[in-house]
């Protein structure tokens, strides 16, 4: 699990910190930084399944657009994220160069130890030039737990799209979905269409259709439609939202860490509760995987936040004021600080929307 | 001196925000995300708790009276707004914590009139200073913006400045208008 981020020089994250819990709900105004939050993450998570090259991509564009400029010029770049991995916390730390317009972003620094100790594990550049990572079958393993961490910044548009049947992998906005749905084993694929059954009433089935050497598509059967089964864009956009969803619960590991980008979007406020629910069982014991994973979102709904109204401390509260870097705020304590109470009277959401906290 | 003004909406900081300029606080507003006295009395003993932990002196409740009955010094209506809201303010002020501010937090419960925007029309129109607080407050709203959903804010400040000039030239303004700047500067 994800324990800690903290970020420096990367779009509004100046000496940012976010601790995590295995739910996390970010909520905060346009431009406070939850999104460079998660995308930090995403990140961090490339890197450890693909380097440098695969955090940043392979034009020189991203990573210079989405640095941080501070006074002066730019900010040095680095990433620290702390994890448990087995019985061991782990902190991992990205350094990258300053200079600008390079092919390569290339990376000046990583450095991974076990924590509380700092006992090195990994170490590049080493400090004796061409000796090995000290460790690098555990440095390989503890990266790979860092690996599963993905962030969803779903679209409706791309989930309804059809794909090739072996396009692999559901993509950060939704694309894939047909293909996922189309290799999923049977049993996993019922899982799932229950899952979705319960959540949207009057369905009868998932339907995956197409393949062999054409596009797949999906839809659903329902009661209303008879024996028709309607096309993924012919599906509300909730419908479409809470089937990308699932596809992404189902195709996390165990452990791994989810990231939800406005997790109440698109869904009508009757259906949040399904949502907050179904996200808190895939923390608690799984939603389509053998374990639980951990899940970070974002919301701007004052009536999804509030049904976090017992579970304060699953709220973190990101600000930022002017130009200076973001801040993230336990809500628990804002709560006790600003109100002076651990419990709001009226629902934390309302209380968060008329900015009580800030 | 540090005034917490929650209001309704964007109109009513508009109007609200003439009136910090009259007294000279500085002001910083919140304004209850849903309309209607229910979010209003929902959310009052939190906002309690805001101005006193956040050091303000002054909390300013301001809510319209829309259909209810006026508020009356010595009666107790369960549908007076301002009675339900003191009682709010009551329930919530003795469950402050000290936290060695010099003064206690002092609050004003605003329900001046069915419709703050009264005063805007007053502003506006010349007309008698009572007449405008007892119309109606979807007569007040009609004839302020017709059937313009949009654009409210932006005509409010505009209309603000005539209010402000009745004012400075010494006129009597609406009495609900008086009351509230005489609670505030007291």
């Amino acid at each position: 699990m994800l324990k800690r981020l903290r970020v420096q020089g990367y779009q509004t994250l100046v000496d940012t910190e976010l601790l995590l819990t295995p739910f996390t709900l970010l909520l905060g105004k346009n431009g406070a930084g939850k999104t460079a939050l998660l995308d930090a993450i995403a990140r961090v998570a490339s890197f450890a399944r693909g380097g440098p090259k695969l955090m940043f991509g392979p034009a020189p564009v991203d990573i210079d657009l989405r640095r941080t400029n501070g006074h002066g010029g730019r900010l040095p770049l680095s990433f620290e994220v702390d994890f448990d991995f087995g019985q061991t916390l782990y902190r991992l730390r990205i350094e990258l160069p300053v200079k600008r317009g390079s092919a390569d972003p290339g990376v000046e620094n990583v450095r991974l130890v076990r924590l509380p100790a700092n006992e090195v594990v990994h170490l590049l550049p080493p400090v004796i030039p061409g000796q090995p990572p000290q460790d690098p079958a555990e440095y390989n393993k503890a990266l790979a737990s860092v690996a599963t961490a993905r962030v969803f910044d779903l679209d409706p548009r791309q989930i309804e799209r059809p794909c090739d049947e072996h396009q692999s992998g559901l993509r950060r906005d939704g694309h894939g979905v047909a293909s996922f749905l189309a290799n999923l084993p049977p049993d996993r694929l019922r899982e799932l269409e229950d899952r979705f059954k319960r959540l949207r009433p009057g369905t009868v089935a998932l339907k995956v259709w197409g393949g062999d050497a054409s596009q797949v598509y999906w839809g659903v059967q329902d009661t209303d439609a008879g024996d028709w089964s309607i096309p993924a864009p012919l599906l509300s956009w909730g419908d479409r939202l809470l089937v990308g969803m699932l596809c992404a619960l189902f195709s996390s590991s165990p452990g791994a860490l989810v990231g939800f980008e406005e997790a109440d979007r698109g869904f009508h406020p009757s259906r949040y509760q399904a949502v907050v629910e179904l996200l808190s069982e895939a923390t608690e014991i799984g939603v389509g995987t053998d374990g639980p994973v951990q899940v970070i979102a974002t919301s701007h709904s004052p009536a999804l936040v509030s049904r976090f109204h017992d579970r304060l401390d699953e709220l973190r509260l990101v600000t930022r004021k002017g130009s200076e870097g973001s801040r993230v705020h336990s809500v628990a304590d804002l709560v006790k600080a600003r109100l002076g109470v651990d419990r709001t009277t009226a629902p934390i959401g309302d209380v968060w929307a008329m900015d009580l906290l800030e | 001196m540090r005034v917490l003004v929650a209001a309704e909406g964007p109109v009513d900081e508009v109007v609200l925000g003439m009136l910090r300029q009259r007294v000279g606080a500085e002001v910083t507003y919140k304004t209850f995300q849903s309309r209607g006295i229910d979010q209003v009395l929902r959310l009052a003993t939190d906002v309690v708790r805001a101005a006193h932990f956040g050091g303000f002196d002054l909390l300013v409740i301001h809510a319209d009276a829309d259909d209810s009955p006026p508020h009356q010094p010595a009666h107790v209506e369960a549908r007076c707004r301002v009675c339900r809201l003191e009682a709010c303010v009551a329930t919530a002020m003795p469950t402050l914590r000290d936290i060695g501010r010099a003064s206690p937090l002092r609050t004003v419960v605003a329900v001046p009139c069915q419709s703050t925007d009264a005063w805007l029309l007053w502003g506006r129109d010349d007309g008698a200073p009572t007449a405008v607080e007892q119309r109606h407050r979807h007569d007040v709203k009609r004839a302020l913006f017709g059937e313009r959903k949009s654009g409210h804010e932006a005509a409010a400040l505009g209309w603000v400045g005539q209010l402000r000039d009745r004012l400075d030239r010494g006129e009597m303004p609406p009495e609900a208008l008086q009351r509230v700047v005489l609670a505030v500067r007291r």
